[in-house]
């Protein structure tokens, strides 16, 4: 398949990256910009998220009713998502509804009225999303988690922020801090699917005309990851646990080797985890690991859920698994094995106009360039094996493992050397 | 591996956007509809071209599924599901799965009511290994005892995750409440009793009766044609012999008449309420889908619906709320579901049962019908654009439904009046028998 990317800039220094799908209907715009909890001051926890709310409340011409049903009308999917790097606000229309979608994104983005009354709603509808969180045992584990080895660092802090912060939350500190972060230099503009990019880059440079605004100051401050175990007490009928070790970071020249890595480990259904830990001895339903990556740091995770009773065979288990690994060494099947699937996800990846939109971007703001599927291709197939094998022994360093736990537990069910 | 078996949810989108009308423009750079035909020994085989990528969809349909289990059969369909991807006599425990990723592909499971749907997806270059191991695993299954036994703790544990997810939890509760006395009433993944028990004479007996070339749909969707898929389906699926499929036509639905009420108190520190009816099946009153499909929209889709702009919007009653239609072969379910605090509980179910009653009495607008045809025919034309999005829709209706009738179902919806609407809001969502099922947080009442 051809890849049609392309990508400018506007003036006021938005970069608009396109990428042509000629067979599909449909189209995937994505407005990111790169502020995200981790660039929020500690009072200000979790305003993005609230701000990622705010905005589809109410602009200057448009109620919140209108913009749902501007959407609605035309059988659009409007969403929007904060991570702790950066904020996403997305559309999926059918292609002769992109000018009416470009009006909606770049309106709820220039013209957001965070009014008074909305404001105490979306804050009680994100207090609501709390408890959500909380009430889901997969989802709060990965927070916990972050508390723990991260701890004060802004990557440590939950991305909706506390109870006692979105409660306090004033028109004025978000106005400013809407004002400061969601300006030009920091917004991607994303586009995949039935459209030219002459087409986007005229909706857009109008719809954004006008618009300029100098870059935030950044204060860089590198997170370190601190090892440990937190046993965390709650009656459910599973305990979840997640365990890491430090990563790296998203530029990392060595990543493809971590995705291997992680591929072999317990990123597939033929990975080690997978086939000793739920295949051979059936003690879970879900296992699975994950390379996490940011600008300056990442980590290497491993989650699964059991019984209490299976707990402490199922932990044995992982660690016997990666010391195994780490004693004997990735074989050269494992790896050929790992390439095929990696690239072979990375192909079956390409069919949706929402998974390409999202690769446009994300290239962009991690690697501040493109890679075309045969590119990505080749840097996998050129993973050597040295490179897999030093990753094992730079990652798999128990002593600075960090385990969380989130269930029926007590301490007694670890095994002697995390007690 | 093996999603499985969330008992309601996903069947919605299939029956509820469905099919191109000939003709129609879908984007597809190949031809726009698909091709079916019957193999010499059962197997109905339907392929499209499908360029968009270079990867290739092969999805098997088995008719069977839970409503096929004797009593003491309970959960063995979704059993199957489960040991189907571990082995024959030819490809040892491990090897299926490492066969799939090593070609790069990927591969899921499903089990419901009326069926079990296995998926794999392929770059294109290797269709003819992933038929293979389709074939041999639909019928040459080896249920190696150690793996029989290591796969009850796995189905215990993916019974736990039902119970502590919330969601998933309520939509199966609905399902037992609204189809109590039923197969479709049962849970899926068995009871752990039965599960605890199961040996492998029941497993094979049960596999090699439904298991049968007859009761098969295979569905291709890639950058193929119909001439390049038939002789590789033929060498595959069409050399698979066994014995004629003796599928029992399902029970009869009793009726909710009176109504049925639940309550469960749950770990969770928000409510969550659900109202469940019986509506048309793809088997019965199958003329009534498409009105009941918008009407479903117009109450529950997106933020301009009904429920939304009265209960969430207007009145400020729950933190979300949405109504799915998902059709099965005897019966299908309108729910609504909502979570919210629970002292809301009984204001929350007044309202959303008056909007109800003026669906009924007053019909919908005009607006609101043309919105709710875009927003099918846009969720349909999302759907369709992966070739697994494709292959489902079309292997779902010729197990379920009809193809012809998923061929037809967007220009039947078009044609739907606000008048029809109105009368399937009138014949299915009456007040007296709806199955209810509230969550309280533990310590309220």
């Amino acid at each position: 398949m051809t890849e049609g990317y392309r990508k400018s800039v506007l003036p006021n220094g938005i970069r608009i990256l396109t990428e042509r799908m000629p067979h599909v209907r449909s189209v995937a715009v994505g407005v990111w910009v790169e502020t995200g909890s981790r660039h929020e001051s500690p009072a200000r926890g979790g305003v993005s998220h609230l701000i990622e709310h705010l905005v589809f409340k109410g602009t200057a011409t448009r109620t919140a009713q209108d913009i749902a049903r501007t959407m609605d009308s035309v059988g659009g999917q409007m969403d929007a998502f904060t991570t702790k790097e950066n904020t996403c606000f997305y559309v999926q229309v059918l292609d002769e509804h992109l000018p009416l979608a470009v009006d909606l994104l770049t309106d709820i983005l220039l013209h957001p009225l965070f009014d008074a009354e909305e404001l105490e709603r979306e804050k009680s509808v994100v207090l609501q999303e709390i408890r959500m969180v909380e009430d889901t045992p997969d989802d709060v584990i990965h927070d916990l988690f972050a508390a723990q080895i991260w701890g004060d660092h802004p990557l440590g802090r939950p991305i909706l922020g506390t109870r006692d912060l979105v409660t306090g939350f004033a028109r004025d500190g978000i106005a400013e801090h809407f004002g400061e972060e969601y300006v030009p230099p920091q917004i991607v503009i994303a586009v995949a699917g039935n459209v030219t990019h002459q087409q986007v880059v005229d909706l857009f440079g109008r719809g954004f005309n006008g618009f300029h605004h100098a870059a935030p100051p950044r204060v860089a401050s590198t997170p370190r990851l601190g090892p440990g175990v937190n046993i965390v007490h709650k009656a459910l009928e599973q305990v979840h646990l997640v365990m890491g070790f430090p990563g790296l970071r998203h530029a990392a020249p060595e990543r493809y080797a971590m995705f291997l890595l992680n591929d072999v480990i317990g990123g597939s259904m033929s990975s080690r985890l997978f086939q000793e830990v739920r295949e051979r001895q059936g003690l879970v339903y879900s296992i699975h690991t994950g390379a996490q990556a940011f600008a300056d740091t990442g980590l290497l995770y491993v989650y699964a859920a059991t019984d209490a009773q299976n707990f402490s065979k199922v932990l044995k288990s992982v660690l016997k698994e990666l010391r195994d690994l780490k004693k004997s060494g990735v074989t050269a099947d494992e790896l050929k094995r790992a390439k095929d699937h990696l690239k072979g996800s990375l192909m079956l990846s390409l069919e949706s106009t929402s998974s390409r939109m999202n690769r446009l971007a994300k290239h962009e703001m991690h690697l501040g360039s493109f890679l075309t599927m045969d590119q990505m291709l080749a840097s996998i197939d050129g993973v050597k094996h040295e490179e897999v094998q030093a990753l094992v022994t730079q990652v798999l360093d128990e002593d600075l493992l960090a385990l969380t736990t989130l269930g029926p537990l007590d301490r007694r069910n670890l095994p002697a050397e995390l007690r | 591996m093996t999603l499985a078996s969330l008992t309601l949810v996903a069947l919605c989108v299939a029956l509820a956007g469905c099919a191109t009308t000939p003709g129609s423009r879908t984007g597809n750079a190949g031809a726009a509809t698909p091709t079916r035909e019957v193999l010499g020994n059962g197997v109905v085989l339907i392929t499209q071209e499908h360029r968009a990528a270079d990867v290739v969809a092969l999805q098997v349909w088995m008719r069977v599924g839970g409503r096929d289990e004797a009593p003491d059969e309970l959960g063995l369909s979704h059993y199957l599901e489960h040991m189907l991807f571990k082995g024959t006599p030819t490809r040892p425990p491990g090897s299926i799965d490492r066969l799939i990723e090593g070609l790069g592909g990927s591969s899921n499971a499903f089990t419901s009511y009326d069926f079990t749907h296995y998926d794999v997806v392929v770059p294109a270059a290797h269709v003819r290994p992933a038929l293979e191991l389709l074939a041999d695993i639909a019928v040459n299954a080896a249920f190696v005892p150690a793996e029989l036994e290591a796969e009850k703790k796995v189905v215990f544990e993916e019974m736990n995750l039902t119970e502590d997810d919330p969601e998933k939890f309520l939509s199966r509760r609905l399902s037992e409440i609204a189809y109590r006395g039923h197969p479709y009433g049962r849970p899926i993944l068995g009871t752990r009793e039965l599960i605890q028990a199961l040996g492998r004479a029941r497993l094979d007996a049960y596999y090699k009766k439904h298991y049968v070339p007859q009761n098969m749909t295979l569905v291709v969707v890639g950058p193929l044609t119909a001439a390049q898929v038939r002789p590789l389906a033929q060498a595959t699926f069409g050399a698979l012999s066994g014995p004629a499929a003796g599928r029992r036509s399902a029970q009869a639905v009793p009726s909710l008449a009176g109504g049925r009420r639940d309550q469960v108190a749950r770990p969770e520190q928000q409510a969550y309420l659900g109202l469940a009816w019986q509506a048309a099946a793809t088997a019965l009153a199958s003329e009534d889908i498409s009105a009941v499909d918008l009407l479903t929209y117009i109450l529950g889709d997106g933020p301009s619906s009904r429920l939304n702009q009265t209960v969430r919007e207007e009145k400020n009653l729950v933190q979300a709320i949405e109504a799915v239609y998902v059709t099965r072969e005897q019966s299908g379910t309108v729910s609504i579901t909502a979570r919210l605090d629970a002292k809301n509980l009984d204001a929350t179910e007044a309202a959303i049962l008056e909007v109800i009653r003026r669906v009924r009495s007053e019909g919908v607008t005009e607006a609101e019908r043309q919105r709710a045809i875009v927003t099918a025919e846009s969720a349909y034309a999302f759907d369709i654009e992966t070739a697994e999005g494709l292959a489902k829709s079309y292997g779902q209706a010729e197990t379920t439904w009809t193809l012809d009738n998923e061929l037809a179902y967007l220009g039947r919806l078009r044609q739907v009046t606000a008048a029809q609407i109105q009368a399937a809001a009138r014949k299915y969502l009456a007040e007296d028998n709806i199955a209810r099922v509230r969550f309280l947080p533990q310590g309220t009442r």
